[in-house]
């Protein structure tokens, strides 16, 4: 199988491996109605499965059996979907992969306790841990976790206030440092730390992959915010355009914050300050435009590059001396994969 | 070669080199203009210049922040972690792992309180796994109609006397799927054992009257059985698990029935 086809295949193969153990934390039960029904409906929805693969290629790479790091990797796509459902809140999204976010379809009081839910079904898959990992690891792994979670909510703090505050004067440094804590953490950097925990039984030097699973998340979110650009609207799943209408401060807006005229930026500034509702689709398309014209979409894609050419140099690093395999082949090849998918 | 023919490095305005994070990708702006610059720039960029350019800079800018980001991080665990974690050192830090989450999760903050502490405070979290009958999901055996079968979690290697979980068999008659999920303490060993009538959520349900335990002969566990009426509604049926003789709890049993097909 050439590397190309090894990606999709192996997102598949673990992704369909832990949608078969996630069911036994999707069990119909009461109240039914207003919240069981609602936390099956996001991870049903599907997605790539990007984090919980990595998290089990990573321990199967360091030599773990896979039955070992499924526990996990289900507490995963728990948490990211317990996220998502809070951010289409705290963002006012539309929609979620194709359909209405739950906000949406059921309101904010009810959404909110769903995505409280499957945080606390997260928590309990780590726990379950226990049975195969022991109490150790388990709370090691735990430990990583209340980590994972602290950095996601400082980042969304960090995007939050910037929007709240309507700054117009952030660098590319503060976003690398946002995605860093909001994307990269529960993204990368947990799934392979998690895994490397599991399949060492004590993960070594750990700070290897926050650089490796900064670099490669970070350009993950820069190509996402591209997609929400530029992407396939079949593909995508998400409102395309979305990001800006949401006035989210993506590496593309800040680009154009920097390189437009001072008139440009006054009426940039007047449209960030307004709630999402007030948007006109006239200013939302005059951003695009003008994103386009300072070249500020090529900009982003040149970084997401950069990245992920970095994430590559990381990934020889902290996963140095396990040998060729399938897995190692997989993670390495998820750092192509990002810049392509569509 | 005459001197109009010589390639020379054009005047720099500035006296220093830029230090400034905000401005690795590109040159700033207020330089730019001053250089003659517009802003209005609708044009792309030299692409050759620029990509090799936006490379470097971006991968240094992006090794700064995460750099920076694990030296804030080795300080901030070099004072956290003086700590050593012994036994006693990790009950104390599963408690303060359980306070922080509490932040987290607001509407379920009373559940999982509950959970966390039980794991500190449960021994059995500091030993080998050792899970009360049928904890936290349905017996194999259990679901369905089927015939009884005992229900006994599979042995921790290191598992102590002390830690070993009650056994207890299920017997289901029942025309529909039922899922049945028994926690019984497992000092509830050698115990006259007693369930009262099991109750749905919904208090329009009929109660699930017909079940019981009888007692094991010769050693062998305690049967419980289960007899669900035909036509009983779908739903979650709970109750507690008693010893008769002290009418202290030591259990529950929850019944799921699904829909009849």
């Amino acid at each position: 199988m050439t590397d190309s086809h090894l990606v999709p295949a192996m997102l598949k193969e673990y992704g369909d491996v832990t949608r078969v153990a996630l069911c036994e934390y999707m069990r119909p039960r009461e109240p039914q109605r207003h919240l069981y029904a609602l936390v099956a409906d996001y991870p049903r929805r599907g997605g790539r499965m990007l984090r919980p693969s990595l998290c089990i290629a990573t321990a199967r790479a360091f030599g773990a059996p896979l039955e070992e790091a499924v526990r996990s990797a289900v507490a995963l796509e728990l948490l990211h979907n317990a996220f998502l459902v809070h951010d289409d809140i705290e963002d006012d999204s539309d929609e979620r992969r194709g359909r209405p976010t739950l906000h949406a379809l059921h309101g904010v009081p009810v959404a909110v306790n769903v995505g409280d839910a499957l945080t606390l079904l997260g928590l309990r898959a780590l726990i379950d841990n226990r049975a195969t990992l022991g109490p150790e690891l388990t709370l090691r792994i735990l430990e990583e976790a209340e980590r994972m979670s602290r950095e996601s909510i400082e980042g969304q703090a960090m995007e939050l206030g910037w929007r709240r505050d309507n700054a117009i004067t952030i660098s590319e440094a503060d976003y690398l440092d946002m995605v860093l804590k909001k994307t990269c953490w529960y993204t990368t950097i947990f799934p392979s730390r998690v895994g490397a925990l599991i399949g060492t039984r004590d993960g070594g030097n750990l700070d290897r992959f926050i650089r490796f699973g900064f670099f490669l998340g970070a350009a993950f979110q820069i190509q996402d915010d591209l997609l929400n650009l530029a992407g396939d609207p079949e593909r995508y799943g998400k409102e395309l355009d979305g990001d800006i209408w949401e006035g989210k401060r993506t590496l593309m807006l800040i680009h154009l914050l920097r390189k437009a005229t001072p008139d440009e930026r006054a009426r940039l500034a007047e449209f960030l300050a307004q709630p999402r509702r007030q948007h006109r689709p006239a200013d939302v398309v005059w951003i695009r435009e003008r994103m386009e014209a300072y070249g500020g979409i090529e900009h982003g894609r040149q970084v997401a590059h950069a990245l992920a050419g970095a994430a590559l140099h990381e990934f020889s690093l902290a996963y140095a001396g396990l040998g060729d395999s399938r897995d190692a082949r997989f993670i390495q090849g998820l750092v192509t994969w990002v810049l392509e998918r569509g | 070669m005459s001197s109009e023919e010589r390639k020379r490095k054009p005047q720099l305005e500035r006296t220093q080199p830029i230090r400034n994070w905000s401005t690795l990708f590109e040159v700033p702006q207020a330089t730019a203009e001053q250089a003659g610059a517009g802003p209005v720039a609708s044009a792309p960029e030299d692409a050759s210049a620029t990509l090799s350019d936006v490379v470097s800079r971006s991968v240094d800018l992006g090794y700064r922040v995460v750099d920076e980001y694990i030296r804030r991080g080795q300080q901030a665990a070099q004072r956290i972690n003086e700590r050593s974690y012994d036994v006693q050192a990790m009950t104390s830090d599963v408690q303060a792992l359980g306070a922080r989450t509490l932040q987290y999760v607001s509407d379920f903050a009373g559940v999982w309180f509950d959970l966390i502490q039980r794991a500190a405070t449960d021994s059995a979290l500091l030993r080998p796994r050792a899970p009360a009958a049928g904890a936290g999901a349905a017996a194999p055996g259990a679901m369905g109609n089927g015939p009884s079968a005992p229900v006994r979690p599979a042995p921790a290697s290191g598992e102590t006397q002390q830690s070993q979980p009650a056994r207890v068999k299920i017997a289901v008659a029942a025309a529909q799927p039922v899922e049945v999920t028994l926690d019984v303490r497992p000092d509830a060993t050698g115990l006259q054992l007693i369930v009262h009538a099991l109750r749905a959520v919904d208090p329009q349900k009929p109660r699930l009257s017909d079940v019981g335990f009888r007692p094991g002969a010769d050693g062998q566990p305690p049967t419980l059985w289960i007899k669900v009426p035909q036509g009983q509604p779908a739903g979650v049926y709970n109750g507690v698990i008693v010893d008769e003789q002290s009418s202290r709890p030591v259990g529950t049993l929850s019944v799921c029935i699904a829909p009849e097909s």
